[in-house]
């Protein structure tokens, strides 16, 4: 069953047509790679799916219900997490709180004036802190973790509404080799145990290759190329526009 | 009226709102260009606006005799402007560029203050009238109407800075420079220019031109000591509705506007004020940056110094507040009669300082305009008293009901934006409160005010009126404190932390700043309320930027990053000012100068510095 | 792909430097010597302290204990403008172009007059021959330039001031493939003009591409300094810090 359909999206920009056209779905539990040049749409794409920005044309399809130009915290009703190229987190409170907030938000309490937010949900937020290797942070400031540990923060975040489609921009980039690594693995045992589906962005085609079912390239606010990412990558289109020498011996990346 | 009588109509009415136009086209792009470049907003802008009308005057009585002279007067007057604000800026502006935005609004009205004095000491109280200018002085007849030819002039000035400023900003390297810093300051610095040096002469070139402004105006208008906060609330409203930093935006936003004025005057000559708010907010809920304006974006150090994690308190802090509520029981049985009128005063500025500071500090909306709500619930009690006679108690409970319905009915509009927008709006909002107040004589009593409002018989007394009033504001502040640790408290947090990942997980950011504004403009109502009757009276200074001024001082003056903060500044800044009042009539200037020293040497405020001196983190 | 190195005098020398963001420590004593004429790249991970150390040298950053020295003058706490008046040229992270001025303009912008040095003064004519494609655009806004175009720019922008090192931030942090390969061909071209480049990079494979001399940088110190290749070939290090 696909859980997000994606049909004739379009968006344009004083002229420029930044989404011109796409078309695409992603089925339940399949990791889905979004990759292409600067400039090519992904972020609008990915805005537009989940309402940052409202499409010009085209319609967004989640499970069955259309959810075209709704504002993100609706999206987010509807069961989509998303995480942010660069991390988006509360730095002004404690891991275990950021996490509260969003369960706070899930049960629909966010505008409640009673109870102190740090007696409620505890259990359930300390469950998904570790579930993302972050337990032993709990208390730990925000403003003070590693870069690797906010985007770990992040998912768990992303998780807090049981979303069953996940949005990640650029999953790990600015992580080291181990920690791509690790944070990919968790992807893939979420993808495995709870059957979420995940549609992401990234530059590191190793991440790409290594761990997408499938595989959509994007140019000029048009799909390009889609498919297994061995076809992907032995496409000449994509040679051309975006991957250049990558599989060559002694390439630059 | 017959047709052509009408189009003839049309044709002056426009013409006096284009001579309108051209001062206030010349203070809004100042303002502008100094926003552009420094990233301020100046608020003294106004103050530097009336120097150029006073300075214009007193050289017009010595040259001004002839056409050439008189021009010569005005064209001085701007480049004196130019100079003062030249100083001003390298004696207190450059050492605010990295201050958050709310302290440089403060620290730039301490200068509005200490102009004012000064202006004041200069040229004496009184409306101060320029001769008209020779060669200027008549009228040429247009379709039948007398149009002076010195409002042709305005308007032909007005073009030729217009296209002066194109040129420049499109032609030399200097404007090149300025265009190129309004984007990316320090990408600027990087690539060897000497930042200081263009700053300062951004800052001239708009202070010139805010003088030239002024000194354009003597013919037309009266120099007033009133004339600096009227025209920056206008420069303001244009600025907003044109988008900060942009010259066409100024332009076409002034003459917007003083063709409203111009016709509105004639046409429903009660609303015109209401017509103006009108079109900006609606201008700024379709486009947020104004017409011409960009998006504003957070800067780096923005994200880098983010709070210490809320931690509730421990057993010193609670202490400290035991203390705190014990002396506030005792003081009155200990001091006299007189001390006890001040720790009323006292109690009932601390709930607006508090809710001031919930706003800002537990919500990141930075309001200059909290006058209004607080003004509301003074109103909404005084009116309450005047008008049906109703008692205290139930004066008191309408009090919040006022605050918080103008709370929603203004946050609407002033939620939808951030930062320095929001900050302009929520001022524009105030000021129409305070205009309507003051206007509106047959129901508010205008600048009169409503007297005996004066609280029951069984609170008639001092002391009891006190305890009446200490223990609802302490209520009030508890109950604030505690919202900040709940749920809603902890949302608010986050969105001020980071509004995208707050809508990403569901939350209704406008909604939740919604509430909380309206939330915050209900406490400030309880206080306007019992403000009114620890007065006897309501005057529309309640609603008057000086208001808004207090609160924010007090919340400074506390120390933002702390709970105790603004009930600590609310004490030292109410015993400060009632000292001033007694030594000297230059209270404005003390005061002034006390807030720029404020903002320059104590940003975080006394429990910052209490914290500095104890080493260790006050919470 | 390098001048000569002189030892006695390198371009740029970093000693024990410590920089803050605010009130939090950012670099926790750099040390960092860069060869006249070399191409010397920072390699470590986010956070680790890479541009922290770029934005330090250049003066944008309140600077603790420690120095900087470019060519043998100390430039320790100069304001920005000074420092490249002093020779450093600064390419920052995501380009930062003037998006609403032209390519002309943006180079206007950065045109610094040569002090009495014997290398040829640079101008328009000579970025528009080392990068062709921007001659055209000449009138056009910064802001609707290509990425690959807008990254000309900024390089070309920095070169009008006659700079004798360019720090180059993370060029090609968040590209794709393709445009990071025409990245390492910019840096080659400026190696070629005789320029000393300091490159930021988290990226071992483009590294290796372009620089000859290597420092890994994590939580704002030097981990270990030397030839590009023998850094390349420390697995654990790349593990651990870099990505491969």
């Amino acid at each position: 069953m696909s859980v997000l359909i994606v049909s004739d999206l379009a968006k344009a920009y004083g002229g420029v047509r930044a989404v011109d056209g796409v078309s695409f779905a992603v089925e339940a539990g399949e990791r889905v790679a979004l990759i292409g040049p600067n400039g090519a749409g992904k972020t609008t794409l990915f805005n537009a799916i989940h309402g940052q920005v409202r499409p010009d044309a085209g319609q967004v399809i989640l499970g069955d219900r259309e959810i075209t130009g709704l504002a993100p915290h609706r999206v987010w009703r509807h069961g989509v997490g998303r995480t942010f190229q660069i991390t988006a987190t509360f730095m002004s409170m404690t891991v275990i709180e950021n996490v509260q907030v969003a369960l706070a938000s899930h049960h629909r309490v966010a505008a409640r004036l009673g109870r102190a937010l740090r007696h409620r949900y505890r259990d359930e937020a300390g469950a998904l802190i570790t579930q993302v290797g972050l337990g032993d942070a709990a208390e730990r400031a925000v403003s003070e973790l590693a870069y690797g540990d906010l985007k770990r923060l992040e998912l768990a975040v992303a998780l807090t509404n049981e979303p069953f489609l996940l949005l990640m921009d650029e999953p790990t980039a600015g992580m080291a080799g181990d920690g791509r690594g690790q944070m990919m693995a968790l992807v893939d045992r979420l993808v495995s145990d709870v059957g979420v589906a995940v549609l992401f962005t990234e530059h590191d085609m190793d991440v790409v290759f290594g761990h997408a079912d499938r595989v959509i390239v994007l140019d000029r606010g048009r799909v390009i190329a889609s498919g297994s990412p061995e076809a992907v990558r032995a496409n000449a289109d994509v040679r051309a526009v975006y991957l250049g020498t990558y599989d060559d011996e002694e390439a630059v990346t | 009226m017959a047709l052509e009588d009408f189009v003839s109509f049309i044709v002056a009415q426009a013409i006096a709102g284009l001579a309108s136009a051209a001062s206030l086209f010349l203070i809004a792009v100042g303002l502008s260009i100094v926003f552009g470049v420094t990233r301020v907003v100046n608020f003294a802008h106004g103050s530097l606006y009336m120097l150029g009308a006073y300075i214009a005057y007193s050289l017009v009585v010595v040259m001004g005799d002839s056409f050439l002279g008189y021009l010569l007067a005005l064209l001085l007057a701007a480049v004196a402007v130019g100079v003062i604000g030249g100083v001003i800026e390298s004696a207190l502006l450059r050492r605010i560029y990295h201050a958050p935005e709310l302290f440089q609004l403060l620290a730039t009205f301490g200068v509005v203050l200490v102009v004012q004095d000064l202006t004041r000491t200069i040229w004496g109280p009184d409306d101060l009238f320029a001769p008209r200018m020779p060669g200027l002085d008549g009228a040429i007849e247009i379709l039948g109407y007398a149009i002076p030819t010195y409002d042709l002039f305005l308007i032909g000035v007005a073009f030729a800075v217009l296209g002066g400023l194109w040129l420049l900003f499109r032609k030399t390297r200097f404007g090149v420079l300025l265009r190129a810093a309004t984007e990316d300051r320090q990408m600027v610095a990087a690539l060897g220019i000497d930042q200081r040096w263009l700053f300062t002469a951004a800052f001239v070139l708009g202070s010139a031109l805010a003088g030239l402004g002024g000194a354009l105006q003597m013919p037309r208008q009266a120099a007033s000591l009133s004339m600096d906060l009227s025209i920056i609330v206008d420069a303001f409203v244009v600025v907003v509705i044109g988008g900060m930093g942009s010259i066409a935006g100024a332009f076409i936003a002034a003459v917007l506007i003083s063709e409203l004025l111009a016709f509105g005057l004639v046409i429903f000559p009660q609303i015109t004020l209401v017509l103006i708010f009108l079109v900006m907010a609606v201008t700024l809920v379709l486009k947020p940056s104004g017409l011409f304006g960009k998006p504003e974006f957070l800067t780096a150090e923005d994200v880098r110094n983010p709070d210490p994690p809320l931690q509730p308190s421990g057993p010193m802090a609670r202490t400290g507040w035991r203390l705190l509520l014990a002396a506030g029981l005792v003081a009155p049985l200990v001091l006299g009669e007189f001390s006890t009128v001040i720790l009323t005063e006292i109690a009932i500025l601390a709930l607006f300082a508090a809710s001031l500071h919930f706003l800002i500090w537990g919500g990141g909306l930075i309001t200059f305009g909290h006058a209004a709500y607080f003004g509301l619930g003074a109103y909404g009690a005084g009116l309450a008293v005047f008008h049906l006679s109703v008692g205290m108690a139930p004066a008191l409970l309408l009090a919040p009901i006022a605050g918080a319905l103008g709370a929603l009915l203004f946050g609407w509009f002033c939620v939808r934006l951030t930062g320095i927008y929001m900050a302009m709006l929520t001022l524009a909002f105030a000021q129409i409160a305070w205009s309507i107040a003051f206007q509106w004589i047959e129901f508010t009593g205008g600048d009169n005010g409503i007297l005996g409002v004066w609280p029951s018989a069984w609170a008639a007394d001092a002391t009891v009126f006190y305890y009446l009033a200490f223990s609802v504001c302490a209520a009030m502040i508890w109950a604030l404190r505690h919202v900040l640790f709940s749920p809603f408290g902890y949302t608010l947090r986050g969105i001020r932390d980071s509004a995208l990942r707050s809508a990403a997980i569901g939350v209704d950011v406008t909604r939740h700043r919604w509430l909380a504004f309206t939330l915050a403009g209900a406490a400030a109502g309880v206080s306007g309320g019992f403000f009114a009757f620890a007065k006897g009276s309501v005057f529309p200074e309640v609603l008057f930027v000086s208001t808004s001024v207090d609160g924010l001082v007090m919340v400074l003056l506390g120390g933002m990053q702390s709970l105790a903060g603004p009930i600590l500044g609310a004490i030292v800044y109410t015993e400060i000012q009632t000292e001033l009042n007694r030594l000297t009539d230059l209270w404005q200037l003390v005061l002034g100068v006390f807030i720029v020293v404020l903002v320059v040497i104590l940003p975080r405020g006394l429990v910052g510095l209490s914290a500095l001196l104890l080493g260790r983190r006050v919470s | 792909m390098t001048g000569a190195a002189n030892p006695e005098m390198p371009a740029l020398r970093v000693d024990g430097l410590e920089a803050y963001y605010g009130p939090a420590q950012a670099l926790f004593g750099v040390d960092l010597e860069v060869p006249e004429g070399s191409v010397t790249v920072l390699l470590g991970r986010n956070g680790a302290g890479k541009s922290t150390t770029m934005k330090a040298i250049m003066g944008l950053l309140k600077l603790g204990r420690g120095t900087v020295t470019v060519a043998g003058q100390e430039v320790t706490g100069w304001p920005a403008y000074r420092v490249n008046r002093a020779g450093v040229g600064y390419v920052p992270e995501e380009r930062r172009v003037f998006a609403g001025l032209s390519v002309m303009e943006n180079l206007l912008v950065g045109t610094r007059d040569a002090d009495t040095s014997s290398r040829e003064c640079w101008t328009h004519e000579r970025v528009f021959d080392l990068f062709p494609p921007l001659a055209a655009l000449r009138d056009r806004l910064a802001g609707q330039l290509s990425g690959g175009e807008q990254q000309m720019l900024t390089i070309a922008r920095t070169l009008m001031g006659n700079p004798g090192i360019i720090l180059l931030d993370e060029p090609s942090e968040g590209l794709a493939p393709v445009v990071v390969q025409q990245i390492a061909t910019f840096v080659n071209i400026l190696s070629a003009q005789n320029l000393t480049v300091l490159l930021s990079e988290q990226n071992v494979r483009f590294a290796t591409h372009v620089a000859d001399r290597a420092a890994v940088i994590e939580r704002g110190r030097i981990l270990v300094a030397g030839s590009m290749a023998e850094i390349a070939q420390d697995t654990q290090l790349r593990d651990a810090y870099l990505t491969p």
